[in-house]
């Protein structure tokens, strides 16, 4: 029985010239230069993500899957780059994996606790999931560590401008300028969550902190008047739906708003213009936009993850 | 014979329906094959006016179409069915789509009747072409068709000869001289030969004595048909010139390639690629990913150049073989197999290295992924013989059922642990492994009630499964393709040839955000207009043009050069002699500046009497500015034009040098009045011609072969010859299984 289940198994099989070739193979495959040429290609679709993350770009479902590859690769290399790891999030969420995008995200945020803008993305999946207390609880952190976060930067782009490194101060430049839209975007995504929570209080309190800061958006008067119309404080609610209107005289919702809170205060004037001007706009095919409002991940990092070994961690 | 038909059908059927959102124009193209979509329209619409477009003169002040010509094989017989379609009114993109569908699957057909001779047997023939339909060629054959072009005659012409081994007769030989020259004239022909060296190769090595006996069987053949086979090869031969003179053409720089060279090569390089990196990133490997095979099929990049994929069934099918006894053929395909996927990899294995250094013709080629049909064809075609064997008699079933047991349980538990441990397996590709374990457990049990039927059955669940799952993923993915060009002109239909007097400017679109390759479909999209447009200063650094063309369009002076082309004739009262290489430019650009009424012509050319007569001659309206000719008028008109001509009628009170803004390479010749005269490169890139005072009639001829008619020639020589071939295939038919050529 033994001897022939050696014959079977054994000479003048297939699997030994199977092997053969396999070994000869092997023998002759450069590991090195496949990763190379593998890398090279996939490279360039997360060029392309890169553009859309900047908003240059339509979405292309290829480019994100090469990106999602490019990252998955180098993550072989890198195991523990949290900035690698959101950015692999941050593609596998734009393709449809918001599980895979939400544990790459919470690994990236453990990796790399002061890379704010990880936070903010996996805050805005959470957002997007429903899970609003979550999503507030990181973005009111955020916030909280901002000014340290930019005390912090900037002062690291001062030494590294002191060290005529012009390459990587430049991109800690855009890195800077990138942390004061999310700040803004923080305000107005923070304000959302708490009205959706009805915390009209905070709400109010986080927008009216941020239309200080940021006078020209008008998501943060309109929630912020939005708060107050919840806490029946019309008078001033009115004020900032004006700001809205004044802004953007386009915008629908801050009309209808305004045209609620003059009823509640009797100017019924105002009101019948407000709802007049509502008509018009709606004639001219205006569209109200939608709260909370649809926003996108904004941060793939990809010019950190370019000076991220020259930097020192913050 | 219901029942061929059907085991056929159904599977054709099947495909058709995964494809439907592409076939019914629901999702379009890539963008890929509008190149081949603008050119064959650009031909068939010249064709349908009695003209084999050789020069194409609305892109880049025209340039020489020899090489796109055999870019997508103009003599192929299977356009005459997009022109057939299109003439009884189908929309030309689909006319064009359905004709590269036949075309695939003549090519299974003929892959059908390779396995069926190679194999020896119809049902192993009938599994591989299942494989081979449901691998990744069957995705990505809508989307990359020089792949197309270049397996299908091989296929065939492997057919024809393993036919023509076993029996030589006259019908093989026409079949494969006919396969011959498709193959010569679909993109590169040195695809075609890197696959036959190869397989020559493995046949050697597998059964050396086997081969005196074919060759003393071909002589045999020869010595019989003597005159056939010479009369054949000169056939072979002329078809091919055109082909041989699209190469020449980039060997003497009446055409150059630009996109193929980094800077510095444009001149030197001709086709070849002078930087063996530009060769080598072009491996498979780079598009190569395990995942592919049983990952999530949403996650797969459907790139049109190029992906593995086979059904799992077949791989596991091959793993379970491994435990057959090698046979000539498995050893065959094996060594195919691995010899062409040396050169697919690239330069991760040295090999490809080294054919790049001392076999010239691998310079030429930067595709390697055109290799992709042949290595899963070699695939399939293992399969179908490890299960061939596995399910005979002598397989599984005749030793010891423990071992083959044994066996089953090995192969199918390591590949569902690599599954599971790879953490990214589809479910499909899982179920896949669960069903074959089932299928081959089954196979080897005792009889049972319905055992044949239920077999039959899971073998096809078990082979259909996965490649379901892919396209039903693939046909989700291409949605995501949104190629607005194919798009627009998915309706559009070939319109006339005409002729303009002034050309467009064509303006860089800041609007248009997009990488190199969209700028470049809007260049097809030029392509298919066909109407004189100068394009923009990438595309003349990204597409073929005449060497002189992209001289002057490359210079500092390209918004000056654009604006001087715009108007195709300009008539000169005096002319100068220049050296046209570098010196040119400048003086070209002065004249420009200062609207000289002086045509500057090369020195290289020839120094007929009348020319020096005219440089002796004092200038006498020198000063006056050139006469631009911007619509048909008393002086000049057109009488008539087509791609490769156009016939002037000129009316001067005096004797004046008229410049055609229109490339110059050597094939041109110029008549008066029916008389041949000079033609000379004038204003460093176009075309300048002496023209006496009074009327005359003028004509341009483009005639690169030495005789405008050869290319129709060739086209009722491979009409004539396919007829054959069809009748060889019925001969093909009534050949019955005989024991292996080799």
């Amino acid at each position: 029985m033994k001897s022939r289940i050696f014959e079977d198994l054994v000479p003048g099989r297939c699997w030994l010239l199977y092997a053969g070739l396999m070994l000869t193979t092997a023998a002759l495959f450069n590991c090195d230069k496949a990763l190379t040429q593998r890398m090279n290609f996939l490279k360039q679709g997360e060029a392309d993500v890169f553009e859309y993350s900047a908003g240059n770009a339509v979405f292309n479902r290829g480019a994100f899957i090469m990106a999602a590859r490019y990252y998955t690769e180098l993550l072989k290399y890198h195991p523990r780059d949290g900035v690698i790891y959101g950015n692999r999030g941050f593609c596998e969420y734009y393709l449809g994996g918001e599980f895979q995008a939400v544990s790459d995200y919470q690994k990236a945020v453990t990796m790399e606790p002061g890379l704010g803008s990880l936070q903010w993305d996996l805050a805005l999946i959470y957002f997007r999931q429903g899970h609003i207390r979550e999503a507030s609880r990181i973005w009111e952190r955020y916030m909280n560590n901002f000014p340290a976060m930019r005390k912090y930067y900037g002062q690291l782009k001062d030494r590294l401008n002191a060290q005529k490194n012009i390459a990587a101060a430049f991109k800690l430049e855009l890195l800077l300028r990138k942390m004061e839209q999310d700040e803004r975007l923080t305000h107005i995504k923070l304000g959302e969550s708490y009205f959706l929570l009805n915390d009209f209080v905070r709400s109010g309190a986080i927008t009216l902190a941020g239309h200080k800061k940021f006078p020209s958006d008008r998501r943060l008067d309109y929630i912020a008047g939005l708060s107050l119309f919840k806490q029946r404080n019309f008078r001033q609610a009115a004020f900032f739906f004006e700001e809205a209107i004044r802004i953007d005289p386009n915008d629908m919702m801050s009309y209808y708003y305004h045209g609620l809170c003059m009823d509640q205060l009797g100017q019924h004037q105002e009101f019948l213009r407000d709802v007049l001007r509502l008509n018009s706009l709606r004639k001219q095919g205006v569209v109200p936009l939608p709260f909370p409002e649809n926003s996108e991940l904004l941060h793939l990092n990809t010019e950190l993850l370019m000076v991220k070994y020259q930097l020192p961690s913050p | 014979m219901f029942l061929r038909i059907l085991k056929f059908l159904l599977p054709v059927l099947l495909w058709l329906f995964l494809m439907r959102d592409l076939l019914s124009g629901r999702v379009p193209l890539q963008s890929e094959p509008f190149a081949d979509l603008a050119m064959l329209k650009f031909y068939l619409t010249n064709l349908r006016e009695g003209v084999v477009p050789l020069w194409n003169p609305y892109l880049f002040c025209g340039f020489s179409w020899l090489i796109l010509l055999n870019f997508f094989g103009f003599a192929n017989p299977v356009w005459g069915v997009t022109l057939l379609l299109n003439i009884a009114g189908v929309k030309f993109y689909f006319a064009f789509l359905y004709t590269v569908v036949f075309y695939f699957f003549i090519g299974l057909a003929g892959f059908y009747l390779l396995a069926r001779s190679f194999l020896n047997d119809s049902k192993a023939a009938y599994i591989a072409f299942l494989f081979l339909l449901f691998s990744s060629i069957g995705l990505i054959s809508l989307q990359e068709y020089n792949m197309l072009f270049i397996y299908v005659p091989t296929v065939w012409f492997f057919c024809f000869c393993v036919s023509f081994t076993r029996d030589p007769n006259k019908i093989s030989w026409l079949g494969i001289v006919l396969t011959l020259i498709l193959a010569g004239q679909a993109y590169l022909p040195f695809y075609f030969v890197t696959v036959l060296l190869m397989a020559f190769m493995a046949a050697v090595i597998v059964c050396p004595a086997g081969i005196p006996r074919i060759l003393g069987r071909l002589l045999r053949f020869f010595r019989k048909n003597v005159l056939f086979v010479f009369l054949t090869i000169l056939v072979l031969l002329f078809c091919l010139y055109p082909a041989f003179m699209a190469y020449y053409g980039t060997l003497t720089h009446d055409i150059v390639l630009p996109w193929r060279h980094r800077a510095g090569h444009v001149l030197s390089g001709g086709a070849m690629f002078k930087d063996y990196s530009t060769v080598a990133e072009a491996g498979l490997i780079a598009r190569m990913s395990p995942e592919d095979l049983y990952g999530h099929f949403d996650r797969i990049l459907y790139p049109n150049d190029g992906f593995v994929f086979i059904p799992g069934f077949a791989i596991l099918v091959i793993l379970l073989g491994s435990w057959n006894r090698i046979n000539k053929k498995i050893a065959i395909l094996a060594l195919f197999f691995t010899g062409l996927l040396f050169v697919v990899l690239g330069n991760v294995t040295p090999v490809h290295r080294f054919l790049y250094n001392y076999i010239g013709y691998f310079s030429l080629m930067r595709n390697l992924h055109f290799f992709l049909p042949f290595l899963l064809s070699a695939a399939a075609l293992m399969a179908a013989e490890h299960a061939k064997n596995l399910l005979s008699p002598e397989g599984l079933r005749s030793g010891p059922g423990t071992v083959a047991l044994f066996i089953i349980a090995l192969v199918h538990g390591s590949v569902l642990v690599f599954l599971l441990r790879a953490g990214n397996a589809g479910l499909s590709s899982i179920v896949t492994v669960s069903l074959s374990a089932l299928f081959w457990g089954s196979f080897l049990a005792g009889n049972f009630w319905g055992k044949k039927v239920f077999l039959t059955v899971l073998f096809f669940i078990c082979l259909l499964f996965q490649p379901l799952d892919m396209w039903q993923n693939f046909r989700a993915a291409m949605r995501f393709d949104t190629a607005p060009i194919i798009m627009k002109n998915k309706n559009s239909n070939p319109g006339a040839m005409r002729f303009v007097f002034e050309r467009k400017i064509k303006e860089q679109s800041n609007s248009h955000r997009g990488t190199d390759k969209d700028k470049l479909d809007n260049f097809y999209e030029d392509y298919m207009s066909m109407t004189d447009i100068l394009p923009t200063k990438m595309e003349f650094q990204q597409c073929p043009l005449t060497y002189s063309t992209y001289l002057l369009f490359n210079s500092d002076g390209f918004d000056a050069a654009r604006n001087y082309a715009k108007t195709k004739f300009v008539f000169y009262d005096a002319v100068k002699l220049i050296n046209p290489q570098r010196e040119a430019m400048a003086l070209f650009a002065e004249a420009l500046r200062e609207n000289r009424n002086m045509a500057l012509i090369s020195s290289q050319g020839p120094l007929t009497a009348e020319l020096e007569s005219f440089l002796r001659a004092p200038p006498a309206h020198s000063d006056a500015a050139p006469l631009r000719i911007s619509g048909p008028s008393e002086i000049l008109s057109v009488k008539s034009f087509d791609a490769n001509q156009v016939k002037l009628a000129a009316n001067l009170d005096r004797k004046r040098f008229l410049v055609y803004n229109d490339s110059y390479v050597p094939g041109w010749k110029a008549l008066i009045d029916g008389k041949q005269t000079s033609l000379y490169l004038a204003n460093v890139a176009f075309k300048g011609i002496f023209v006496p005072s009074g009327y005359h009639e003028i004509s341009l001829i483009y005639d690169p072969l030495g005789f405008a008619g050869i290319p129709f020639l060739i086209l009722v020589i491979v009409w004539v010859m396919a007829l054959l071939l069809i009748a060889a295939i019925f001969r093909l038919r009534n050949i019955k299984p005989r024991s292996s050529a080799i």
